[in-house]
């Protein structure tokens, strides 16, 4: 009985509880090594069909001759101006292009965690980068009604520490705007990597210094930041590790932090892994993510979108 | 009826069962419809709207570019050793210490030097190889080392990379052909 009264106050539903819909189709990201105007103009043509959200992720904050922007995997510095004129061009790209204006993309303009400058002044600067890439959207004639910046950060437990990357979570709120209701708001695509798969009942430790409450603080409790989690690796079947990780801060937020966290849609990189069967493919992470936040009351949810990034420029 | 109070405690524990079960799949039927989160205050629900309401009342703009603050172009990758640890993997795979880049025909190749993450004394090497403007990149190889802690590229001379272990056993590796010598 002692058993049957937990399950109900924990809100569990029946093992093998899976939701019916199918998952959205998926949208490009990309791990960008350029800025090259022409071609992101050219990603956001291909792009134009497409809804929901894209991130574009330009690499580790950075810092050099005076002004922040990143360090990217090419191994070069891109300036925030460099980056902004990157992202204006893959937004003229998709709206120039796009066959349907009820169609509606959410531009994520990425960075991470990973070391270099990350902190509370480079939070600052993306935050007000990406407000003056919707004031560019909004100049008319304007493209507000289909199409929108947001920042974006893949905040992983395995780079820089919690209170490190939390400044920067508080240096983007700082400069958090919502002109007509065009918010800057930021995701956060990163892991839980270490969160224990299943809820503990307390603030359980991940990787590194990390504990759950970081992880939900960077994808949820600070207000600009909405959860894209990642869905990446392939788990033995029945065991979807990385929704679970997820479902349990989501849990968790539900407890102890003033209500659920709801994941905005799912992130996975199986054409970044070159279709390696050991990570999931769209779908798969979608669906994982989507059951795992379904088998418990507390965090139902229908997620609405799904996005693979690539390393195609 | 005279029921043995162990059988009543049975049959009370299947009816309370049942009861949370149903509750359950009923909750579970009702997500084959589409569900909107209930967010804390704070939160924006028109995150969660296909198309948010206040966008739908921006009329729709023609379909002409409009003119994009210039930038300066890009000033051109780094080559030789660069004291990065960032890498194109996720951070539960490796961790890298540092790395080394440069043309090799025709192809940008980089090797990242460092150990797996779930194993700080297996070193590895990871090699990657990507097109001219970067347009296309592949990981070619994994190389592990002995187990003899987490590798750093000390130094290059053409190809030719000199990596030592954290315990300071040194190996050389040939980037062009992607084997140690």
């Amino acid at each position: 009985m002692a058993f049957l009264l937990s399950v109900a106050t924990l809100g569990l539903l029946p093992p093998g509880s899976r939701s019916v819909l199918a998952a959205p189709t998926s949208t490009v990201s990309r791990y960008e090594e350029t800025v090259n105007t022409s071609t992101l103009f050219n990603q956001g043509s291909a792009a134009h069909d497409m809804s929901g959200i894209v991130v574009l992720d330009f690499g580790q904050p950075y810092y050099q001759n005076g002004t922040y922007g990143t360090w990217n995997w090419s191994n070069q510095f891109f300036s925030i101006a460099q980056i902004t004129a990157a992202a204006e061009s893959w937004l003229q790209g998709w709206y120039v292009s796009t066959n349907n204006y009820s169609n509606y993309m959410r531009l994520a303009v990425g960075t991470s965690n990973d070391f270099g400058y990350t902190g509370n002044a480079h939070g600052k600067a993306w935050a007000a980068m990406v407000n003056n890439i919707n004031a560019w959207l909004a100049t008319p004639p304007s493209f507000l009604g289909s199409e929108i910046a947001w920042g974006g950060i893949d905040a992983e437990t395995e780079w820089s520490d919690p209170t490190t990357t939390m400044a920067w979570a508080n240096g983007y709120a700082v400069n958090l705007s919502c002109p007509n209701g065009a918010c800057n708001y930021y995701v956060d695509y990163g892991d839980a990597g270490g969160c224990p798969a299943y809820y503990t009942g307390t603030d359980s430790p991940c990787n590194g210094s990390w504990l759950q409450g970081h992880v939900q603080y960077m994808a949820w409790g600070v207000r600009p930041a909405y959860p894209l989690p990642e869905v990446y690796f392939n788990p033995p079947p029945g065991s979807r590790v990385n929704a679970n990780q997820w479902q349990a801060i989501a849990l968790d937020s539900y407890y102890f932090w003033g209500g659920a966290m709801y994941p905005f849609g799912s992130m996975t990189s199986y054409a970044a892994s070159g279709n390696s069967s050991s990570y999931n493919q769209p779908s798969q992470g979608w669906q994982e993510l989507q059951d795992a936040m379904n088998s418990n009351t507390h965090t139902v949810e229908t997620l609405g979108w799904a996005t693979d990034v690539t390393w195609a420029n | 009826m005279n029921v043995p109070k162990s059988i009543r405690y049975i049959l009370a524990g299947a009816i309370a069962a049942a009861v949370v079960a149903g509750i359950g799949m009923a909750v579970a039927a009702s997500t084959t419809q589409t569900t909107q989160p209930l967010l804390p205050n704070g939160k924006d629900p028109s995150v969660y709207q296909q198309k948010p309401d206040w966008a739908q009342q921006i009329p729709a703009a023609p379909r002409t570019p409009k003119p994009i603050a210039p930038a300066p172009p890009e000033g051109g990758p780094a080559r030789g050793i660069v004291e990065s640890s960032q890498g194109p993997f996720p951070g539960g795979l490796y961790a890298i210490q540092n790395q080394w880049q440069d043309e090799v025909g025709f192809r940008w190749v980089q090797v990242y030097a460092g150990s797996l993450y779930s194993d700080p004394q297996q070193g590895i090497l990871v090699v990657r190889i990507s097109s001219l403007d970067w347009s296309q990149s592949t990981v070619a190889g994994v190389y592990l080392a002995g187990h003899s802690g987490s590798l750093k590229i000390v130094a290059a001379s053409g190809s030719i990379l000199t990596v030592q272990s954290l315990s300071g056993v040194v190996s050389r590796f040939d980037a062009s052909t992607q084997r140690f010598v």
